[in-house]
């Protein structure tokens, strides 16, 4: 081979090897987090001082007849956290017959994904020819993989603004949402859920008593 | 019959023109740093760019040719919060902007063709295809879009005389803003190795 062609195999490979569509990318289950904060800009938040707050958190499941609740542990240390927050903020939690200024809410939604993807196998057996099996969309051998996401919801209400009936819909003063994949140990998932509940009070300045 | 003859006479004549010419191809590696707007999404330098140009050239000082690259852009920016209106969103994004630069290029270079230096400036116009990607959570925002795009370029190549060069080229890439896309600009630094058409 001629030296010349040697030499552009070597740089072509060269640079081929060192150029990807998308290089880098997420590394832990932190890297997936997400913390949407909403509020209402006309609301005084600095003129209310008391709020109350449930002891539990209900999960969202689509059931309405029932309900599901996060376990206990990790309901307190998220509800701890949430406390801890509004506390250092100038609020002060209340009992609910002691006419609370707000309300706040925590509730969970899981949801599991599953997807099919057919893997590189799966065309290299289309291009010899082989159709794949009825029903599998073309794939020869579908790979099945499912993970299951999880989000906390915080919602902030005012005591005047609450719903008179199941039916009405009222627009909350502020909302959270911590959207993010439920995978890794236990523990880790209570520090996430933990440090993401900070996130929502940094991101919210707002969210001061007077 | 003497419009055939005419006609026949001038192909000749453009063979003839043809290989009195200096033709190449070079491969190089390209480092690109954003401007402008694609600074404004992507701030870190590209470490990773591969091009390909297609040079000819007569015995003036006068060439043209073509030429197309590929340029990939990558930065993630780790638990930043961003405002929207009343919104405020905290996370990771991963930030993805693949370019691919298309070019017919007109060169002036400053030596004569015997001569193993060969510095030049070089005028292209043609599209740079843009593929930018944001992942933040799970989701991902997709666009994609040509733009209409010009390339000034400076460089030199330096001659081994036995076909090959050392080539080195600075480009500026800028597109020009679509009801889409904003415009995007930035500097692509070159470094290859030129095969010369004649010998082989």
């Amino acid at each position: 081979m001629l030296m010349r062609t040697k030499l552009f195999i070597l740089l072509a490979g060269f640079t081929l090897m060192n150029t990807s569509c998308y290089p880098g990318g997420p590394e832990y289950y932190s890297d997936f987090d997400l913390v949407i904060t909403h509020y209402n800009d006309t609301y005084d938040f600095g003129a209310k001082n008391t709020y109350f707050m449930p002891d539990q958190v209900p999960q969202i499941d689509g059931d309405t007849s029932t309900y599901d609740f996060v376990d206990a542990i990790n309901a307190a240390q998220m509800l701890a956290a949430i406390e801890q927050n509004m506390n250092a903020r100038g609020y002060q939690r209340v009992g609910e017959n002691d006419d609370p200024d707000i309300l706040l809410t925590a509730s969970a939604l899981t949801v599991t994904n599953v997807t099919v993807d057919c893997g590189w196998w799966g065309y290299w057996g289309g291009w010899w020819g082989y159709p794949g099996y009825p029903g599998y969309g073309g794939c020869y051998y579908p790979v099945a993989y499912s993970y299951e996401t999880g989000t906390l919801f915080i919602t902030l209400w005012d005591k005047d603004g609450l719903p008179n009936a199941p039916e009405q819909v009222v627009n909350a003063e502020w909302t959270v949402g911590i959207n993010g994949l439920l995978e890794g140990s236990t523990a880790d998932l209570a520090q996430r859920a933990l440090s993401n509940i900070n996130k929502a009070f940094d991101q919210s300045p707002y969210i001061q008593s007077n | 019959m003497k419009k055939y003859i005419a006609t026949i006479a001038l192909f000749l004549a453009g063979m003839g023109f043809s290989q009195a010419q200096d033709q190449f191809t070079a491969l190089h590696y390209d480092v690109g740093v954003s401007l402008g707007n694609t600074r404004d999404y992507i701030e870190r330098t590209s470490s990773r760019g591969i091009g390909f140009d297609y040079r000819s050239r007569d015995i003036s000082n006068f060439g043209w040719g073509f030429t197309m690259a590929w340029h990939v852009f990558y930065e993630d920016r780790r638990n930043e919060t961003f405002n929207e209106g009343n919104v405020s969103i905290t996370g990771t994004q991963f930030r993805y902007l693949n370019t691919m630069p298309l070019h017919l290029t007109a060169q002036y270079y400053f030596n004569e063709t015997e001569n193993p230096i060969q510095p030049y400036v070089s005028i292209g116009a043609g599209t740079t295809y843009f593929n930018q990607r944001t992942d933040m959570g799970m989701y991902s925002a997709i666009r994609n879009n040509w733009q209409f795009s010009v390339q000034p370029e400076v460089g030199v190549s330096i001659s081994n005389g036995s076909g090959n060069s050392l080539f080195l080229a600075a480009k500026y890439i800028n597109s020009f803003k679509t009801d889409s896309y904003d415009g995007q600009s930035y500097l692509s630094f070159n470094i290859g190795v030129t095969w010369d058409f004649i010998g082989y």
